[in-house]
């Protein structure tokens, strides 16, 4: 896991350094901002988008509101606000999109849940040995959990960020958050229970 | 403790979030509770069996961007988004004076009244004349009121 905790309340200096270079005409400024922000903006987006078309398109999609709109925000933290604006197109799609599919949601007449289908496809402990593919079939089945609980999965393991924060970008109580990772965790676990004894050794 | 509670801990002791107390308290459990210990455990498992994401966005992206912003910059844009309060208040006045006018039409002055039946009375006029005479002759012809009647 990585940054844990960590404070973010104003604008690093480097970053509005970058961006008031950035307003002046020097390009190479957003560059350096994109190439900085591009891993977790990226990863996150990509674990809550339609696959990499989509969230190159989200990515950039981003990036053009952000800093169309920087005048507004000086004060915050840009990873933050950064999220912030990802989460909220992410949501705009999903309600664009007909149904919300979650693990609980019958993908099939027969009314076999999502999850019971992913399990199902996926391979079993025999073939996964190193913490690479566990962490794989994790990724796997937390593509299943609905939107909210997923972005605070990923935005607290992959990302690193805070409940604070993490709060602060859906827009609820950090009680929430706490809740909604605390759901996807046990969906994860009800998922993964087969497999908890390999991610134990591989985690170990 | 419940087992919900010792997770929301756990969770917010991942994150250096937890108060003093709240640690205090959590370290308590953990020495008491093999459920407690089971959980943390497992949670830093799965925070240790996330991979990496190496995938990075498209090579292009900053430049992509940045001729997105240039584009929405250009001068055309901008003069058309500084006309827009003017064309706004342009339409507004037409639509107002429409408004006006079309109530203006419904409630006619009485001039206006007075002209339009003397305009009525010059078309009517010959045409009541126009018809007795017709009558008159009609009436000559037959001899009988009755047949006028009937024809």
């Amino acid at each position: 896991m990585k940054t844990v905790g960590r404070k973010t309340t104003r604008m690093d200096d480097e970053d509005a350094k970058l961006l008031a270079a950035y307003r002046k005409g020097d390009a190479e400024a957003l560059g350096t901002l994109v190439e900085k922000y591009k891993r977790p903006l990226f990863g996150f987006i990509l674990r809550i988008s339609e696959g990499r078309e989509d969230a190159d398109e989200v990515f950039q999609e981003v990036w053009v509101r952000a800093i169309k709109n920087m005048n507004r925000y000086r004060q915050k933290n840009l990873l933050s606000w950064l999220f912030r604006i990802a989460h909220n197109l992410m949501i705009d799609r999903v309600r664009r999109r007909k149904p919300v599919l979650s693990f609980e949601t019958p993908a099939t007449e027969g009314g076999i849940a999502v999850g019971e289908l992913l399990a199902a496809s996926q391979p079993g402990p025999d073939r996964e040995t190193g913490g690479r593919d566990l962490g794989a079939r994790i990724e796997s089945a937390a593509a299943g959990l609905p939107i909210e609980q997923r972005e605070v999965f990923w935005l607290r393991m992959q990302a690193g960020l805070s409940f604070r924060e993490i709060a602060k970008i859906q827009k609820c109580s950090i009680n929430t958050a706490l809740a909604r990772m605390q759901y996807a965790v046990s969906k994860l676990r009800k998922e993964l229970a087969g497999d908890y004894r390999d991610l134990q050794e591989a985690g170990s | 403790m419940k087992p919900g509670k010792i997770e929301k801990m756990l969770l917010l002791e991942q994150t250096g979030e937890l108060t003093a107390k709240q640690r205090r308290r959590l370290t308590r459990e953990l020495a008491v509770s093999g459920n407690a210990r089971r959980m943390r455990d497992e949670l830093n498992t799965i925070s240790k069996a996330i991979v990496e994401n190496d995938t990075a966005p498209d090579p292009w992206a900053a430049r992509r961007i940045d001729s997105r912003l240039r584009a929405e910059k250009t001068p055309a844009r901008t003069v058309v988004r500084l006309l827009k309060p003017v064309f706004a208040l342009a339409a507004c006045l037409l639509l107002a004076t429409g408004l006006w006018t079309f109530h203006g039409k419904q409630n006619p002055s009485v001039s206006d009244v007075v002209s339009v039946t003397a305009e009525l009375n010059v078309w009517n006029d010959p045409l009541e004349e126009d018809m007795s005479e017709l009558e008159n002759l009609i009436l000559a012809i037959s001899g009988d009121p009755l047949d006028i009647m009937e024809i």
